[in-house]
């Protein structure tokens, strides 16, 4: 076994130890306490900080449960640097609600507040559920201390209800027994049986020995109170057998007065003293002094009700209580006591004494109650102050929250934005095509006749050499081979144009293919003259086929030193197109206009097509004397969708497609117009 | 007989030539040919009534076989000579203008030689 998989094993094991302390923690703190602080001693030989961590935080509560506060903090303080370097939040939240715990049985209920709803706020932080249901329930404690039963009960319902969704049973069970406890204080004796009945059950369940022993101690109490004196007994009577069984003094003891109590009610005083009696001398081992002071004063008004009173001394138990009581500073005790004794002098006809109790009492209850409302005006201003402070940070939470909200909007509008940005791309694609098959649809009107023309001779000339094939057969036969020469030359020339036009109709047809085809984005070394030549006569054909009372001149001057260039053919074709169509449609417009005015004789519809090569660039110049172009519409008239053509005519994209496509080959394009004149456009490519 | 090609196409030239060579061996037809409307009404200007028959496209560049036809049915000659069209745009509209312009017969490319010849046998 290597050092690495020893120090393993070992570490699992004290996470297993840790674990079954932290499940036992509620049910038996003891035993969880000890299986802590195996767990502590074995991560210490191995330097394991979380297992040293998670097993004094177990420690800490056990210690918390015997009220030993001092080593309760000694582990909490180590805990606290542990989880703080290791950065471990949840226990951090552990830790600040045992601190919290530890404020409230000192008195300093405001410090317990803020501890435990920052133990909250850490729990909530780490979705560490578990936790937040002994948070809200502790808080829930706290209040109650305070006497502020409103806001106690709002979170132990808050605790219920989270601790039944986790199956948190043992929780579940506190919970309803502390809200019964609220209820019983607030004297809904009702309420509160129902609650520690609930309580009852969750506890049977779960076979918590310990939470059942004080159910059914609290049921018994609550019988009392109702004077159902038979179900107070047999109810105190379970209690007092279960504690027995598992050793629980201090719940032993409470069920021991509470029959005591019973007992004394009922008139059973021998019993009443002896439950006393049994109570008193548990709550001594206990250390508990307030018990026993308590069970002194029950004592003492026990010896008036019996009959067989022997103690001699009947303020014995009385001064012994008082003093316990000032030892504790147990004023609202020590209250009673002064009241008791008082009226113990009246029956003994000591009024002078009697007087003088009573006016300690009054005095001590003045003050009391001077102290009481002091410390509860206190106490809810600090809670008030905590709670606001955690109320801040809620809100602060909320605002994060809401910034998160905004953020998620903003993202989410991005998105739509992107998704709006694509839909307009594939949309503007969509018309580019619709556009080119716009354009399409006018030249394969054109080709479809165009094409004609050259099949025209293919036909013809192919028919021409089958006949002259006879021909020279029978001209061979003949031997007369002056003429077989002349027929076979013919052949021959008839053959090349077969095979010229044959090439021709496939140019034109390839060229329509080009044109409709998705851009493929070729580049290829590409002669600007017959591109320019073919395309003009497409063009012309075309609308010729569009209009037959159409006719223009046109006229092309290609320059002889235009260089081949490199470009995509099909878009160069598409824009030079493109201006020749425009070109036609203008003159055409124009003839239109002045057949109306009777003037259509003095107008020649003219386009020039030219090229030339200059400085560095081949310009191709479409040029027409159509109407020319308005100063107001020449900004616009390279804009996507800008056209003057009627509605469904145009698409408006022709010459911002031209623009477009003009620019990505690092070229531009200018126009020239003058109303009444004519326009010239202008492409600039580089060499 | 004396026939005007009219037509943008160079190489009808040849094509008539070599469709109708024996008839113009024979000297039974003479071809005379025009590269645009325009040339086609010069040279009717020049050689009056000396075509009877004009064959001509209509899809030219300048004036087209259309206006040419009008030119020759409606001004300038009399009595017209016979006028065919002989288009690759056979469609409806360009056949019934081409009608209504006064053509005598209208067909359509490719050409069919054999009934182009039936037809002028019916002219001779």
């Amino acid at each position: 076994m290597t050092g690495k998989k020893k120090s393993d094993d070992l570490q699992q094991k004290a996470n297993d130890l840790n674990n079954i302390a932290w499940q036992l923690r509620i049910s038996d703190s003891i035993k969880a306490k000890q299986y802590g602080e195996q767990a502590i001693e074995l991560s210490r030989t191995i330097n394991y900080k979380q297992g040293v961590a998670d097993g004094l935080r177990v420690e800490a509560f056990g210690h918390i449960r015997i009220a030993d506060i001092n080593n309760a903090l000694r582990c909490l303080d180590e805990a606290e640097i542990i989880y703080t370097f290791i950065d471990d939040v949840k226990g951090l939240a552990v830790i600040n609600e045992y601190r919290g715990i530890i404020e409230r049985n000192s008195g300093n209920s405001a410090t317990a507040l803020e501890l435990i709803f920052k133990a909250l706020d850490q729990s909530r932080q780490t979705a560490f559920t578990e936790n937040e249901v002994t948070n809200l329930y502790q808080l829930g404690v706290t209040y109650k201390s305070l006497a502020n039963y409103d806001k106690a009960l709002d979170y132990l319902y808050k605790s219920l209800s989270l601790a039944r969704i986790t199956n948190f049973i043992l929780l579940e069970g506190y919970d309803l027994n502390i809200i019964g406890s609220i209820y019983f204080e607030t004297g809904d004796y009702d309420k509160a049986l129902d609650y520690y009945q609930q309580g009852l059950l969750i506890r049977q369940k779960s076979g918590d020995k310990w939470g059942e022993a004080g159910s059914f101690d609290n049921i018994g109490y609550i019988y009392f109170k109702l004077k159902d004196y038979t179900n107070a007994i047999k109810y105190a009577t379970k209690s007092l057998e279960i504690t027995r069984s598992i050793g629980d003094k201090k719940g032993e003891a409470n069920a021991l007065l509470h029959l005591a109590e019973v007992f004394k009610e009922t008139n059973d005083f021998s019993k009443a003293l002896r439950f006393s009696n049994e109570s008193l001398q548990l709550r001594k081992i206990n250390g508990d002094r307030r018990g026993e002071a308590e069970i002194l004063l029950l004592l003492a008004e026990l010896q008036n009700t019996n009959e067989i009173s022997e103690d001699k001394d009947k303020f014995k138990k009385l001064t012994t209580s008082l003093m316990i009581s000032k030892e504790i500073k147990a004023n609202d005790l020590a209250s009673k006591i002064y009241y008791r004794l008082y009226k113990q002098y009246k029956l003994e006809k000591n009024f002078a004494e009697a007087t003088n109790y009573l006016e300690q009492h009054i005095q001590l209850e003045k003050e009391l109650h001077k102290d009481t409302i002091n410390q509860k005006v206190l106490n809810l201003e600090m809670s008030h102050k905590a709670e606001e402070a955690w109320k801040e940070a809620e809100a602060i939470k909320l605002k994060n929250a809401e910034l998160t909200d905004l953020n998620n909007e903003i993202l989410q509008q991005k998105k739509k934005i992107e998704e709006a940005l694509a839909e307009l791309k594939s949309t503007q694609a969509q018309l580019i095509q619709s556009e080119k098959m716009a354009s399409l649809g006018e030249l394969t009107a054109g080709i479809a006749h165009e094409i004609q023309n050259p099949l025209n001779f293919v036909n013809n000339f192919s028919e021409l050499n089958k006949e002259m094939i006879v021909e020279l057969k029978e001209e061979i036969s003949k031997g007369n081979y002056n003429e077989v020469s002349f027929i076979a030359s013919n052949i021959e020339s008839n053959e090349e144009k077969i095979n010229q036009h044959g090439k021709r109709a496939d140019a034109i047809v390839k060229s329509m293919l080009q044109h409709s085809r998705t851009s493929s984005g070729k580049m290829e070394l590409t002669d600007i003259n017959t591109l320019c030549d073919e395309y003009v006569k497409l063009a012309f054909h075309g609308f010729r086929a569009k209009d037959k009372s159409f006719n223009a001149k046109f006229e092309t001057a290609f320059g002889e030193n235009v260089s081949k260039l490199n470009l995509v053919r099909q878009e160069i074709g598409r824009v030079v197109l493109n201006l020749i169509n425009n070109a036609f449609y203008a003159v055409n417009e124009r003839q239109k206009a002045e057949r109306l005015t009777q003037n259509a004789e003095g107008y020649e519809p003219t386009v020039v097509v030219s090229t030339k090569k200059e400085d560095g660039k081949v310009i191709i110049s479409v040029k027409d004397n159509g109407n020319g172009i308005a100063e107001s519409i020449k900004e616009k008239i390279f804009q996507p969708f800008f056209t003057t053509k009627p509605t469904g005519e145009g698409t408006g994209l022709g010459l911002s497609l031209s623009y477009d496509i003009i620019k990505a080959h690092g070229g531009e394009i200018s126009l020239d117009s003058k109303e009444k004149e004519g326009t010239e456009f202008m492409i600039f490519l580089p060499i | 007989m004396k026939i005007l090609v009219v037509d943008d196409e160079k190489d009808v030239r040849l094509l008539f030539e070599q469709r109708f060579r024996k008839e113009i061996r024979n000297g039974d037809m003479v071809f005379a040919f025009a590269y645009s409307g325009e040339e086609a009404l010069s040279f009717m200007k020049d050689h009056k009534h000396e075509a009877v028959l004009i064959l001509s496209d209509i899809n030219m560049p300048g004036m087209n076989g259309l206006e040419l036809l009008r030119h020759i049915k409606e001004k300038h000659h009399e009595p017209p000579p016979t006028v065919m069209m002989i288009t690759a745009y056979g469609d409806a509209e360009n056949y019934n203008t081409a009608m209504r312009l006064g053509a005598d017969d209208f067909l359509t490319k490719p050409l069919d030689f054999s009934t182009l010849k039936e037809k002028l046998k019916t002219i001779s």
